[in-house]
Order: structure tokens, then C-alpha cells, then sequence
């Protein structure tokens, strides 16, 4: 990446504080500057300290060194302080940009990246890019400033004394430059023998029967010893180029003060320069060292931040759904009604992957209960994933209402549906918030009868702090059982006319499914209910019991129906019948 | 799951413990030389350091002062001797002590390993990969700190401090009086910055643990965000988050940034009170130049160790949580112990005769998996084991293998308790293949060899020959070079099997314990497992834990476990006669109509 491309992709980033970045620069500058004066105080004193000026000028030189030492404080914490605030916020608001982007990115973006992959844009390389605007900016009108105002100093007091203790010193970001490239270079093989360890580990522990039941736990140390050994040799590869960086840097350093000794020395003996003018120079030198040391540094940093930035930039560019907030409702929900039609539906997630559906036909009605049945990987989920527009029939069409999802932004469909996902995702909040999470009403008589119909009326409020009890990490933690519920709770609240339920009661003991069901179809009244389920008596509660197999609709019916034509569903009768019967022995 | 993480975290006042410090330094001990070396380095570094202003003031007052040519040569190649010296003395300290670190770290990391692997399968179920993973690598990092840059620069920082005092009073005792003054006066300043640093740093630390844990747990459950079209509300949570993360660290860097200049602030007040005074004791007479010049600059040397060693306590305190960690886990001891040496049996030879003798077992305390079961195989017999999911077949083969100890009861291999026979050579007369195939990542070769080099190419072939399986490596790209990748995804999972059943073959075991696979395998490799399995049977005394029907009929006899119970034995036939029984259900259940 081009300065100016990171500099086009940063812009509006910075653009709104550009101001208070602007007055940063400005104190940096005198900060700088004033810096630079300190010196030449100093080199008038100790050149008074022999004559008789000495007593009356004293009290000015101290008056002198005192308000420029604040003057550089004052100006030093307002750039710092504006700097790299500013720097601070750009962060903040590039991570709010990233999550409002993530935010509206499509389910096929989610199978395609991890989530750790997305966590790190978020955390490591928005402080990568931060690093830029923050401390690298700092240091190169640090370096910048200092080192006009340290040479025409240095000029002033001779032109070839300067020349001559400059000699070491551009070696210096060039070295920096070189070396930080050896030390990055030492410090990913460093990372990838860590990773290697990692991966070796993971795999015996892992494994760990295996090594255990064929007596190779001494194989298993020497393989990792090995790696170890070669770690140890690798970190000190690193450290002898890392190790080198100060030593390095104290001697060029210390090669200029010789030569400055030597040269000063002498010409202060023939009396062309002042022992004050060596004394300055020698201050010069130990101001200008670490500036030039840093450009190597901030090169460094602006690299890496732009490779951050970049990838950064690749979640710009994914696309979005067509249209996830609301205002994207530009075809009203009320006037949906509860018909759903798939025709001739093929779907695959990717392309090189085989067909879940294919040519699938079927259409359900308003007010109508269907179970949906299928052995794994039948494609249950898909037919929910397609209803609510996560994906996009591969061809064919899935319509709701009349309304086929390829036209219809995600939004309004998803007003209209009440879905209760396989996975189960509570969130370390409140179990208020979890309920209330995209709840329509927050009235409590409405909340009472989804707690109740989910059967956690009772338990919730036994808790200390009832529904406030806070869920997950730093709160207590729920059952299976009690989560899955929480999440029917949750639908329920959504008061949706169209309800998708994905397994709903796997965490849940036939028992409790019973009454849950019973209280579910009772309330249900008008609204359609699509339950996926493997367990018998929620089918033959449903009106319709759609089987899935190869790819299609291979049966239709009510329950009778199905035991009457001993196909699928016969056959998981027969089963269940067994498996209960194993249950009593 | 544990709930150990939290024990994991650091202690919010946290105090050095003596004996784990105690500890530490005892993995220091074989390095003494090493140590030793680095710190002569160090001293012989801070002198020269020390010793340059010293030169400068001497060249001032000497050469400079007298017009002597040639003694101003001579201080400046003396300059550039101590340069070159200090150059050379820091080098070899930091080498030095990165080695030693590096070291340390190498023996802790094979230590641990090694105890880990003594441990008995318990603490595996226990504790979470990454969990023991982060014990291996970055704890064992925080630990290097300690001794690639802790402790040797807190000793180095010491030792500048104390050479520069000792200096300046050799060069005059009252101005350094002055640069002592106002050394407390920096200690006041770092004193009062601290604790606002501290808390500042701790509010940055749980607002941006916050966030990214909101940013976890939300990017993971988007597709709840999505379906509930719950966007925007999310989105002024992660908001308010984000705004108090950058407040907090927004406070920081105010500290900070006001932190900076009063140190700056204190130097030039001792350079002010220096010159004042300096000033005035040289036109007394009472100094020379060069002696103020020289504490101008030891004054600016002063601050920075103070500095580094306020930053070394930090580093202190977590390796110090590190290794308390560290040790937590080299002090837990395997549930699974190896026989008193005179208790021990050894038999050289066994003929494979295994016996229950009522055991029960539970893998968390009076949850019984296994109640009461008592049974006797024979030599040379093979059973196999059905049940429903649950039933306890794989605690079966768990308790053989002596992963787990049981409860009450004994189990015996020819008569003799298997507590009493060292585990090694229990786990050598038995062959262990596991329901999910283990393949460690490298070639077929190296996945039955497992190690044992002596094992040659012609060795191999005779074991593919021995288990039907010369055509299924002849069939690989490279035959038994074939690399099979991490975990053996490069391979289907009926060839993982396949590569597991040779490796079984080739230690020849006694015993055979088989968890059959219950995955899909394609119609062809089902029938070379197949194969594969009864020549790996023959001969040897077998328990299956069954899931195809050849393996069951070819059985000798059949284990029905239900609920943790020995319900019924006998052989197929006999079994499904009985109408009323468990077994004539699990059979049509799981093994009619399927292949084989």
C-alpha cells in the first residue's frame, strides 16, 4: 500500500478532529522547539562560569531554564493529550464503523470467515492502525523538529563540528530499518515454532488415550523436546539482533561524543569555540539520538498499520444484505398473511458442495402446524434458513405471501417471523434483556404468559435478583434445558404471525414438551408454526408432517396417513416404540 | 466443565510468595556459571557507562584546561575503549541472560509436559486443551521475562543507582545532597502517579475486556441479532461499550500525559538548584567546571532506572501469577498410580484371560455408570459388547486400559489385579483401537511406527499383509509415505481406521480392545474394515464394543450392558431367542438392515 492510498483510506477518519489534530502538531511543535533552546541556556551559563557576569546573570539563567522546562511541559501534555486522544477516537469510531458493517453482513459471510478472523480486525489491527495516527505521527514531527532546530543550533556553533558528529548518526535509521526487518523476520519463525508446540500439544492431548493406551508418552516428550530445543534456538536467533539494538545504539552514540570530545577539546584549547559551546553540542547530540533511532521504528509502524488497514478494508467491501434496518420495510408486514410456497427449490451452501434440496415443492398454509422430520443433514435447517431469507434458493423460488425472498429486503420478512434457532445464544445480560431482545412490547402481562408457556415462570423467580439476574460469565449460569426455553420465551415475545421452531425441545424432557406444546398450539390461534423435531409426539400434534429425504419432500400427510403408507415416518414410529420399550427394561 | 479459569486469574492484591519465588530460583540453579557471567557483564557495564562522564569531566579539567594535546588523545581513546567496552559487556548480558532464560524455560516446558503426560485421564476430562495449552506456552513466556529482563536489569538498575552516588559524593558531597533531594522529590511524583496508573490501567484492562467479550459473544450469535431484527439496539450497546473503553482510555493517557513532564519538570529543578549552587562553589573556587558538568549528566542518568524498576515490580507480580499457575499444575498428582515396586507383578507372558470381579464405577461421585458387573472372558475369546448410548460399553474398555481406576471391585488379567502390574506393561500386552482413530500428522509410515524406528519398510509391509490391507496401501499416492496432514483430515474416515488397525497389528498385543467406529464408510472401505477386523480378532482375546453386524455374529459371545448393568450374554442366536429380551430390540433397533 501507497502512503497516499493509506492516506486516502485514513482521511475521513481523521478528517473530523482534524483540528484538534492540527493544535496537536502546533504544541508539538513548540514543544519541540523549546526544547531545542534548552541547550543554548545551559552553553551561556557554563560559559559565565568563570566570569564575573555569573552572579547577576544567575538568577536570569534559572528564571530562563525554569519557564522554558514548563513551557515544554505545558505544550508536551497538550500534544500528547490531543495527539493521541485523537488517536484514540479514530479507534473507536473505526470499530463502530466495523461492527455497524458486520452488523448487516450476510449469513454466507459468516460461513465463509471465523469469527476469530473478524475479532482480530476489531482488536489487533485496529490498534495497528491506531499506532499511526497515535505515536508514529508524534514521533515524525518529533523527529522532524528536532532535528532542524538541533542543527541549525549546531550550525551556529560550527559548521564542521556538526559535520563531523553527524558522520555515525544517519546510519542510525538505517540500521534501525534493517534490523527491524532481520527482527521481524526472527520474530514470526519465533511465532511459528510457538505455533508448532501448540499444534503438537493439541494434537497429543487430543490424542491423549491413544498415547496412553500404546505406552508412547516418552515418544510423545522427545517430539516435544525437540521443538522445544529448536524454540530456544530460534529465540536466540531473535535475540541476537534484538539483543543488539541498544548496545547498538549506546555505541554510535558514544562514537559521535568521542569524536565531538576530540574535535571540541581541541579547538576549545586554540580557542576557537567555548568550553559552553562543547557542553551544548554534547546535549545536541544526546537530544537528536533517539529522534533519528525512532524513524527506523516508525517506518516499522507504518507498514504493519497498513497491512491492518488493509485487511480492514476487505470487510468494507463485502457486501451487505439487501436490507436489514429499519425504513427497509418498503413492503408493509401487515400485509402479509401466512402462506408459505416453495417451488422447484435447489439450494447448496457452496458451489463446489453437493445439492441439500433439490427441485423441493411444497406450500403451507395460514394457521396451519407443520412438522418438519428428516434425518441429519436432510436439510431441516436449510428449509428455515431459506424462509427467512439467511440464504438465497441456488434456483427456484421461496415465497412468502406471494412475495418470492429474492425481492424482498430481509427486514420486513424478519418482522414477520418468530424463529427459534437450533443453537442456542444467550448473552451475558440480564435475563431481562435476553427476553426483551427484539421484543415488540415490553407490557408484563405479555412477558407472564411467554414465562409461562415456557414453563419458567416459576423458576426465574426464584431467582435473587429474578429477571434481573444476570446470565453468562460474571452471572450464574442456566441449564440446557432452561436456555432452550429462555429462547422460546424469547420468540414468543416477538409476537411474530409465522413461528420457526428448529428442534425447539432437544434440551427438554418429554415431560415438559408435553405441557409446553399443549399451551404452545393453544395460544397459536391463527398464526403458522413450522417445528422441526425428531421425537414423535410433537409430530402428531402437527395438522401436516412434511418428511425430508434425498433432497425433497419424500412424504405429506397427518400421522395416520404416514403410519398408513409405512414409508419414513412408519419406520421412526417403529423406533421410538422400541427405544421406549428399551427405556422400561 | 472446570471452573478453574477463575482460579486462573490474578488475585487482586497480590503478594509475593516466598516459596513459589523459592521455587522459581531453583530452576536457576544448574545456570549459577551462566548467571554469574551476566552479572560481571552488567557490572563491567554500568562502570563503563558510569566512567564516561567521568572521562568527559576529566578531559575538561585536565587537557582542555592545561592545552595538552596529547592528553586530550589519550581521554578520547580511552572514551572510545570504555564505548566499545560497554558495547561489548551489554551485548553478552543481554545474550547471556536471554540463553539462561531460554534455558529455564526449555527445562520447565519438558518438565511439565512430562507431568502432564504422567497424568491420569481424569485431569484431561477435567481441564480444557486450552487450558493446559496456555499453561505451556504463555505462562512459561511470562515466566522468561522474570529472567530474560527482570531480574538482571532490577540488579543492573541497583548497581547504576549505587555506582552513580557513590560518584558524585567522590566528587563533591554537597550538590549530591541536592540530586538526592530532589530524587525524592521524583519519588513523591512516581508515588502519587502510581496508584492513579494502577487503577487507570485496571479500568483500561476490564472496559476493554468487556468490549471484546460483547464483541465475541455478538459476532457469534449474529444470526440471532439478524433474525430478530435486533440491529440497532445491539448496536447502542456496543456503543456505550465502546464510548466507556475510550473514556478509559482516554483517562490514561491524561495521566500520562501529565506523568511525562513533571518528570521532566524535576530534572530541570535539580539542574537549576546544580547550577546555582555549582555555580557558585566555582567561583569560590570550592569546583571545577568539569566536576558540574559531570553531575549535569549523572543527574540525567539518575531517573532512568528509578523508572525501570517501578516497571519491573509489574513484571514481578504476573510472572509471579504465572508461575503459581505453573506449579498448580506440576502439583497435581495422577489418580492412576503405579504399583509399590514390591507389590508390583511383571508377568513376561500372559494368555489373556480377563476377569470382572463386581465393579462399579462412576466418573463423578455416585453417578453410577457401571453397577456391579462381574464377568470372565477366556483366552483366545472375542465378545462383543451392545447396549443403547449410555449403557456403559466405552467405560468398559476405559476401565481395561486402566484410564480410570474402579470404584469398588477388582479387575484381574490372568488371575492378578491390573493395579498391581506396572502400567506400561499392562498397556503393552493390550491394543487399544479407538472409536474416533487418532492420526497424528505426518505419514502412514510414521502413524503405525509411532516412534519406534526399528521398525523397517519390509516390517511394515508383512504388517499391511498380515491385515488385509496391501492392497489399501498400495492404493495411496505414496504408499506408507503417504503424508496424512493435521489429524488426518487428508484421509477419509475409514481410512483413518485402516491406518489405526496396522498400527494395532504392529505391537502385536494380547489382548484386543476394538470401539467400533460408528461413522459412515462408503460400501467399499466397510468391507476391507471388515476383513481388517477379523484378522486383527484371530487369535487374540478380544472385547468389541460393537456397532456392525459381522462383528457380532463372528463373536463368540455377546455382552448386552443396559443402564450400567451386565443384562444379558450369550451368543447371537441364543440371544434373539429370548422374545422378551433387551437384545432382540437393540437388534432390530441399530444392526437390522444395515451393511454387513
Amino acid at each position: 500500500m501507497t502512503l497516499k492510498r493509506l492516506h486516502n483510506i485514513l482521511a475521513p477518519y481523521w478528517k473530523p478532529y482534524s483540528k484538534t489534530l492540527t493544535l496537536g502538531l502546533l504544541c508539538l511543535l513548540c514543544s519541540s522547539s523549546l526544547m531545542m533552546i534548552q541547550p543554548w541556556i545551559m552553553k551561556m551559563a557554563v560559559d559565565d562560569l568563570g566570569s564575573d557576569h555569573f552572579k547577576a546573570r544567575i538568577g536570569l539563567y534559572i528564571l530562563a531554564i525554569l519557564s522554558v522546562t514548563i513551557s515544554v511541559c505545558i505544550f508536551r501534555f497538550l500534544m500528547r493529550w490531543l495527539i493521541i486522544g485523537v488517536s484514540r477516537h479514530v479507534e473507536g469510531d473505526l470499530r463502530q464503523k466495523i461492527f455497524e458493517h458486520v452488523l448487516i453482513l450476510p449469513r454466507s459471510y459468516y460461513d465463509r470467515v471465523s469469527s476469530g478472523d473478524i475479532l482480530s480486525r476489531m482488536t489487533n489491527d485496529i490498534l495497528r492502525v491506531r499506532m499511526i495516527l497515535g505515536p508514529a505521527l508524534m514521533q515524525i514531527g518529533n523527529t522532524i523538529v528536532s532535528l532542524i532546530f538541533a542543527l541549525s543550533f549546531m550550525l551556529v556553533i560550527d559548521i564542521r563540528l556538526t559535520l563531523l558528529s553527524l558522520i555515525p548518526l544517519p546510519l542510525m535509521p538505517v540500521m534501525f530499518y534493517f534490523m527491524g526487518r532481520k527482527i521481524r523476520f526472527h520474530s514470526e519463525q519465533v511465532q511459528e515454532q510457538l505455533a508448532e508446540i501448540t499444534s503438537c500439544v493439541q494434537e497429543n492431548l487430543t490424542g491423549i488415550r491413544i498415547v496412553k493406551a500404546y505406552n508412547l508418552e516418552s515418544v510423545e516428550c522427545e517430539k516435544l523436546n525437540a521443538m522445544s530445543d529448536n524454540y530456544v534456538r530460534k529465540n536466540l536467533n531473535l535475540v541476537r539482533f534484538q539483543g543488539l539494538f541498544t548496545p547498538l545504539m549506546t555505541l554510535l552514540t558514544g562514537i559521535s561524543t568521542s569524536v565531538i570530545l576530540l574535535f571540541c577539546g581541541w579547538w576549545v584549547i586554540s580557542g576557537r569555540i567555548t568550553i559552553g559551546s562543547m557542553v551544548a553540542f554534547l546535549e545536541y547530540l544526546a537530544i537528536l539520538s533517539w529522534p533519528l533511532f525512532a524513524v527506523g521504528w516508525v517506518v516499522g509502524l507504518i507498514q504493519q498499520g497498513s497491512a491492518a488497514m488493509q485487511r480492514i478494508q476487505s470487510i468494507f467491501e463485502e457486501k451487505p444484505c439487501l436490507g436489514m434496518l429499519p425504513g427497509d420495510d418498503y413492503i408493509p408486514v401487515h400485509q402479509f398473511r401466512g402462506d408459505i410456497e416453495f417451488k422447484d427449490v435447489c439450494f447448496k451452501y457452496c458451489p463446489d458442495q453437493p445439492y441439500v434440496l433439490e427441485k423441493t415443492n411444497f406450500s403451507i398454509k395460514q394457521g396451519e402446524t407443520v412438522a418438519v422430520m428428516g434425518a441429519s443433514g436432510s436439510g431441516k435447517t436449510t428449509l428455515m434458513n431459506l424462509i427467512t431469507r439467511s440464504y438465497l434458493p441456488t434456483s427456484g423460488t421461496v415465497s412468502i405471501n406471494g412475495y418470492p425472498t429474492d425481492s424482498l429486503p430481509e427486514y420486513p420478512i424478519r418482522e414477520y417471523v418468530g424463529i427459534m434457532p437450533q443453537n442456542i445464544v444467550v448473552f451475558s445480560d440480564s435475563i431481562a434483556n435476553n427476553l426483551f431482545f427484539g421484543a415488540r412490547s415490553s407490557d408484563p402481562t405479555v412477558l407472564m404468559n411467554a414465562l409461562e408457556i415456557a414453563n419458567l415462570d416459576q423458576e426465574f423467580m426464584e431467582f435473587p435478583d429474578q429477571l434481573e439476574t444476570h446470565l453468562g460469565e460474571r452471572g450464574i449460569n442456566l441449564s440446557g434445558g432452561q436456555k432452550q426455553r429462555l429462547t422460546l420465551a424469547r420468540m414468543l415475545l416477538r409476537d411474530s404471525d409465522l413461528l420457526l421452531l428448529d428442534d425447539p425441545f432437544s434440551s427438554v424432557d418429554i415431560a415438559t414438551e408435553e405441557a409446553i406444546l399443549n399451551k404452545l398450539l393453544q395460544i397459536k390461534g391463527k398464526k403458522t408454526t413450522i417445528i422441526i423435531s425428531h421425537r414423535m409426539n410433537t409430530a402428531r400434534r402437527a395438522d401436516r408432517i412434511l418428511i425430508l429425504e434425498d433432497g425433497g419432500i419424500s412424504e405429506d400427510g397427518d400421522h395416520d396417513t404416514l403410519v398408513a403408507a409405512n414409508g419414513y415416518y412408519a419406520d421412526l414410529c417403529r423406533r421410538q416404540d422400541l427405544l421406549s420399550q428399551l427405556e422400561s427394561f | 466443565m472446570p471452573r478453574m479459569h477463575h482460579a486462573a486469574e490474578i488475585p487482586e492484591n497480590f503478594t509475593i510468595n516466598l516459596s513459589t519465588t523459592g521455587r522459581i530460583f531453583g530452576f536457576l540453579k544448574p545456570y549459577w556459571l551462566q548467571v554469574i557471567l551476566a552479572l560481571i557483564c552488567l557490572l563491567a557495564f554500568s562502570t563503563l557507562q558510569l566512567a564516561g562522564p567521568y572521562i568527559i569531566k576529566s578531559a575538561i579539567d585536565g587537557p582542555i584546561a592545561d592545552k595538552n594535546y596529547s592528553g586530550l588523545l589519550r581521554l578520547t581513546a580511552i572514551y572510545m575503549m570504555t564505548i566499545l567496552g560497554s558495547f561489548i559487556a551489554m551485548f553478552s548480558q543481554i545474550y547471556t541472560m536471554a540463553l539462561t532464560g531460554q534455558s529455564i524455560m526449555n527445562d520447565i516446558r519438558k518438565s511439565l509436559f512430562k507431568h502432564i503426560q504422567s497424568l491420569d485421564i481424569r485431569f484431561f476430562d477435567k481441564f480444557p486443551t486450552g487450558w493446559i495449552i496456555t499453561r505451556l506456552t504463555s505462562d512459561i513466556e511470562t515466566l522468561n521475562e522474570l529472567f530474560s529482563s527482570g531480574v538482571v536489569q532490577f540488579i543492573g538498575d541497583s548497581m547504576t543507582l549505587i555506582g552513580i552516588v557513590v560518584i558524585m559524593f567522590s566528587l563533591n558531597t554537597r550538590l549530591t545532597i541536592f540530586v538526592l533531594l530532589s530524587m525524592v522529590l521524583f519519588a513523591v511524583n512516581v508515588i502519587l502517579f502510581r496508584k492513579k496508573f494502577r487503577d487507570s490501567f485496571r479500568a483500561v484492562r476490564t472496559k476493554v475486556a468487556a468490549l471484546n467479550g460483547f464483541l465475541s459473544e455478538h459476532i457469534r450469535g449474529i444470526h440471532v441479532i439478524q433474525l430478530f431484527n435486533n440491529n440497532l439496539k445491539v448496536r447502542e450497546q456496543f456503543d456505550r461499550a465502546n464510548q466507556e473503553t475510550l473514556n478509559a482510555h482516554l483517562q490514561t493517557v491524561f495521566y500520562f500525559a501529565l506523568f511525562v513532564p513533571t518528570v521532566e519538570i524535576t530534572s530541570a529543578i535539580t539542574i537549576v538548584l546544580l547550577l546555582k549552587y555549582g555555580g557558585f562553589m566555582i567561583q569560590g573556587g570550592g569546583i571545577t567546571v568539569g566536576v558540574l558538568v559531570a553531575f549535569f549528566q549523572y543527574a540525567r542518568r539518575f531517573f532512568r532506572p528509578i523508572q525501570d524498576m517501578s516497571q519491573q515490580i509489574n513484571i514481578l507480580q504476573s510472572a509471579l501469577a504465572s508461575s503459581e499457575r505453573i506449579f498448580q499444575v506440576m502439583d497435581m498428582s495422577t489418580g492412576v498410580s503405579e504399583p509399590l515396586e514390591d507389590d508390583a507383578v511383571i508377568p513376561e507372558t500372559i494368555v489373556g484371560e480377563i476377569r470382572f470381579e463386581n465393579v462399579w464405577f462412576a466418573y463423578n461421585n455416585e453417578e453410577w455408570v457401571m453397577k456391579d458387573v462381574s464377568f470372565v472372558i477366556h483366552p483366545g475369546e472375542s465378545i462383543a459388547v451392545v447396549g443403547a448410548t449410555g449403557a456403559g460399553k466405552t467405560t468398559l474398555t476405559n476401565l481395561l486400559c486402566r484410564f480410570y481406576d474402579p470404584v469398588r471391585g477388582v479387575i484381574r488379567l490372568d488371575g492378578t489385579d491390573i493395579r498391581k502390574i506396572p502400567l506400561n506393561v499392562l498397556r503393552g500386552f493390550l491394543g487399544l483401537i479407538h472409536q474416533d482413530a487418532f492420526i497424528f500428522n505426518g505419514s502412514i509410515a510414521d502413524n503405525i511406527r509411532v516412534g519406534r524406528q526399528g521398525i523397517s519398510d519390509m516390517e511394515l509391509e508383512r504388517i499391511a499383509e498380515q491385515s488385509g490391507l496391501a492392497t489399501f496401501i498400495n492404493r495411496m499416492s505414496r504408499k506408507f509415505a503417504t503424508e496424512v496432514g493435521e489429524g488426518g483430515r487428508r484421509l477419509s474416515a475409514g481410512q483413518k481406521q485402516l491406518v489405526s488397525f496396522m498400527r494395532t497389528i504392529s505391537f502385536n498385543p494380547q489382548i484386543v480392545i476394538l470401539d467400533e467406529a460408528t461413522s459412515n464408510i462408503d460400501t467399499v472401505t466397510e468391507s476391507v474394515i471388515q476383513i481388517a477386523t477379523e484378522k486383527i480378532l484371530k487369535g487374540r482375546t478380544a472385547l468389541v464394543v460393537a456397532h456392525r453386524l459381522s462383528t457380532i455374529r463372528n463373536a463368540d459371545r455377546i455382552f448386552v450392558f443396559h443402564k450400567g448393568h451386565l443384562a444379558e450374554s450369550g451368543t447371537h442366536d441364543e440371544l434373539l431367542k429370548k422374545q422378551n429380551g433387551i437384545y432382540p430390540r437393540l437388534h432390530q433397533l441399530y444392526y437390522a438392515g444395515k451393511p454387513g
